[in-house]
């Protein structure tokens, strides 16, 4: 080795093995979090919408009070949950962010089908950040005063077709469609409105107030505009069945019921 | 008419050069020395490939290098051909290529540039026009180099072992006719070569680059007695 | 299939090579400077073309959504030379293709560069070629195969562009709903039939590409012994 400093190739080495350990590190870490603080019958696992998530967590937490039973929550698409369950993955209940993957469960044979019930209904609204809208909306919309209306993919979110069949029912579907841009999911949507990529768009009530935007930015969709956005739940075949049915009850009885109120969806 | 002019210091690492040296048009120098001294590095700094030489560098009057005042003229305005030990020829051309490519960038029209056909021909190079560079021997890649060279219609040449790998008979043959169509063109040459017997043969100065207290220097060594037919007499520095 | 799926192709099809030109024209020269240059400033230039290689395409898309949204630096600097929207629109999603695969376009052409022989630039500076004609005539000519490849390599990497456009696009049919995008929607929508031929196609024409990138690589290439 000569003297002083160290050769390049031991620096670039070194350098290597230091990524190379922390990104070890990184891909497993994920798989200590995610291991039980409660051995396994303890535990609930339940998959959710993702607009439902914060619902969830506070239920998840009010339910562990009463019953001991922890209850884990993963979110996600309902479309990517739904997949990952047919391909086997472990969760005890699904709350979808519609009825139609649940219904689907149920008839592939992955999810018990007299599990199948709506735990919540959701509600839309037109949101302009800024704006005052409330109570105008159909007006705003009539007026077009916007280069981008944001909604979710109405193809595979419930909350875009509700907007769209509300378009349609105020017969501006064909009018507004090319000014159209579509999220993935409410949540993506959500966020076009909130980076004002998109002047205003339909998002979930659940949303706005979640963010505690002023009430006057945002119009609540006449229920009649839109056929009811069911959301639906279903015990997975093959999980913790006692567990997710005390759950499921747990949602639909008084408490549960009035913190879904709370968040900003309708109770069934 | 004055020739090419330099007095200049260069460094790179270990080498040193402080050299003066000046030729006459149509005057060939053969530059010797020992091993490592900088007589390549030499030839570089005169055909402008070398960065951060100081000093005053000039051809027939017009400036190449002034270092004090930054004024540099870069080396494909240098009115030089080139011809340096191992230096590759175009790899993406044929050998007729590269000849047309040199032709292209001529810097002067006939009679002064040398006609192609007929440098071709005495260079040796006429039957291997269609082929690849890398698939010629290292003499048949000296030939070309040379022909390319020429075809530039440089003011002077500067050779660093230029026939290396040509056989002694090729090797004289090239450097006679060389010597003619040199001479006829008032064509300067500075040669660097370690065979004495060529240098002897074309060359009518002969310097030598030796090792100096702050670099290496030009040192008159002999002048021949055979004077060619345009030469000029350049003035010589001797350093002891 | 459905409706709208051979418009994502097209639209797909545009993008690559909309991007993958304009990358050409745009990373050469700074593939040139990194190649040639003894800058200090050479490594990190270096980074910053290397970025998108380990940024998550997301991150990308996030950013590019906040510079290039109405109220965004960029976005109101485009609007106050009378541009249109950036966001939403097909320019927006050149501007993050270009991003997104300029290190497929800078990399490759800037070690075809250094391979170059220095002497041979040299040899041709004393013919009397100056730097742009050596550039042309002779950088360019031996580099063949790194702008072969860096054409070839961006065109396939922006046809599997997903995660900047996501956040970017808006999945507009015909404008920004790209063959990535519709296959995911398919997935999402349960019509997996779709998204197989889709991920099919885009499977195939990828793989294509490749072979023949590799396969050019080798006929200009063959290692040749003295």
């Amino acid at each position: 080795m000569p003297r002083g400093r160290w050769p390049l190739h031991y620096w670039k080495r070194t350098v290597a093995v230091a990524v190379l350990a922390a990104a070890g590190a990184g891909v497993s870490l994920p798989v200590w979090a995610i291991s039980p603080t409660h051995p396994d019958n303890l535990q609930l696992r339940v998959a959710t919408a993702a607009n439902f998530l914060t619902a969830c967590e506070r239920l998840g937490a009010a339910f562990e009070r009463r019953s001991g039973i922890a209850v884990e929550v993963v979110a996600g698409s309902t479309g990517k949950l739904y997949a990952q369950i047919m391909q086997g993955a472990p969760f005890d209940l699904f709350l979808a962010a519609d009825a139609a993957r649940p219904e689907k469960l149920a008839t592939n044979g992955a999810g018990l089908s007299s599990s199948r019930v709506t735990y919540a209904l959701g509600k839309l609204v037109l949101w302009a950040p800024g704006r005052s809208i409330a109570g105008r909306g159909a007006a705003v919309l009539e007026a077009a005063h916007f280069r981008h209306l944001a909604i979710a993919n109405p193809r595979t979110a419930p909350y875009g077709a509700a907007a769209v069949e509300t378009l349609e029912h105020l017969g501006l579907g064909r009018r507004l469609g090319p000014r159209l841009v579509r999220g993935e999911d409410v949540g993506q949507t959500f966020g076009f409105v909130a980076g004002r990529a998109a002047e205003l768009g339909f998002v979930a009530l659940a949303q706005v107030e979640a963010r505690r935007r002023p009430r006057r930015e945002y119009w609540l969709v006449p229920s009649t505009l839109y056929h009811p956005i069911e959301q639906q739940a279903i015990i997975v075949r093959g999980g913790q069945r006692r567990a997710a049915a005390r759950f499921v009850a747990f949602l639909r009885g008084a408490e549960g019921r009035k913190v879904i109120e709370d968040l900003g969806y309708g109770v069934p | 008419m004055k020739g090419l002019e330099a007095r200049f210091r260069f460094t790179r690492g270990a080498l040193k050069l402080a050299v003066e040296l000046a030729l006459g048009r149509g005057e060939w120098c053969a530059l010797s020395g020992p091993s490592g001294v900088g007589k390549s590095t030499l030839l570089r700094c005169l055909a402008g490939l070398e960065a951060g030489v100081e000093g005053l560098i000039s051809n027939g009057g017009r400036t190449w290098l002034d270092s004090e005042r930054g004024a540099e003229v870069p080396a494909h305005k240098r009115e030089l051909g080139v011809v340096f030990q191992d230096a590759p020829l175009l790899p993406h051309r044929s050998v007729q290529g590269n000849l047309a490519y040199a032709e292209r960038r001529a810097r002067a029209a006939p009679p002064r540039a040398f006609a192609r056909r007929e440098v071709e021909e005495w260079t040796g190079v006429t039957p291997l026009l269609e082929r690849a560079p890398r698939d010629l021997s290292g003499g048949e890649r000296q030939r070309v180099a040379l022909a390319r060279a020429l075809l530039t219609a440089p003011s002077f040449l500067l050779l660093d072992e230029p026939f290396s790998a040509l056989d002694p008979e090729a090797r004289d043959e090239i450097i006679i006719r060389l010597r003619r169509e040199t001479a006829e063109r008032a064509v300067g040459v500075l040669w660097v070569s370690h065979a004495e017997e060529d240098v002897r043969r074309g060359a009518s100065r002969l310097l030598e680059l030796v090792p100096g207290d702050n670099g290496s220097v030009v040192r008159e060594k002999e002048v021949l007695s055979r004077p060619l037919g345009k030469a000029v007499e350049g003035r010589v520095e001797s350093r002891p | 299939m459905r409706p709208g799926d051979i418009a994502a192709l097209w639209l797909t099809l545009r993008l690559a090579s909309t991007t993958a030109l304009l990358l050409l024209i745009m990373g050469t020269p700074l593939a040139w400077w990194l190649a040639s240059t003894r800058s200090r400033l050479r490594p990190l230039v270096e980074a910053v073309v290397a970025m998108p290689l380990v940024l998550p395409p997301t991150v990308l898309g996030f950013y590019l959504l906040v510079l290039l949204a109405p109220g965004g630096p960029i976005g109101r600097l485009w609007a106050s030379v009378g541009g249109g929207p950036l966001v939403f629109s097909f320019g927006g999603l050149v501007i993050g293709s270009l991003l997104y695969s300029f290190p497929f376009v800078v990399q490759p052409l800037a070690s075809s560069f250094e391979a170059i022989d220095p002497l041979a630039l040299e040899g041709a500076a004393t013919l009397g070629a100056g730097p742009v004609d050596r550039f042309f005539t002779v950088a360019v000519p031996l580099a063949r195969k790194g702008f072969l490849t860096a054409l070839t390599l961006s065109f396939a990497h922006t046809l599997g562009e997903f995660g900047v456009v996501l956040m970017i696009g808006g999945n507009i049919p015909g404008r920004t709903r790209v063959l990535s995008i519709a296959i995911y929607d398919h997935v999402e929508a349960l019509d997996y039939a779709s998204a197989h031929l889709l991920s099919a196609i885009l499977l195939v024409v990828s793989f294509v590409l490749l072979v023949a990138v590799a396969a050019l690589g080798r006929r200009t290439t063959r290692l040749r012994l003295p």
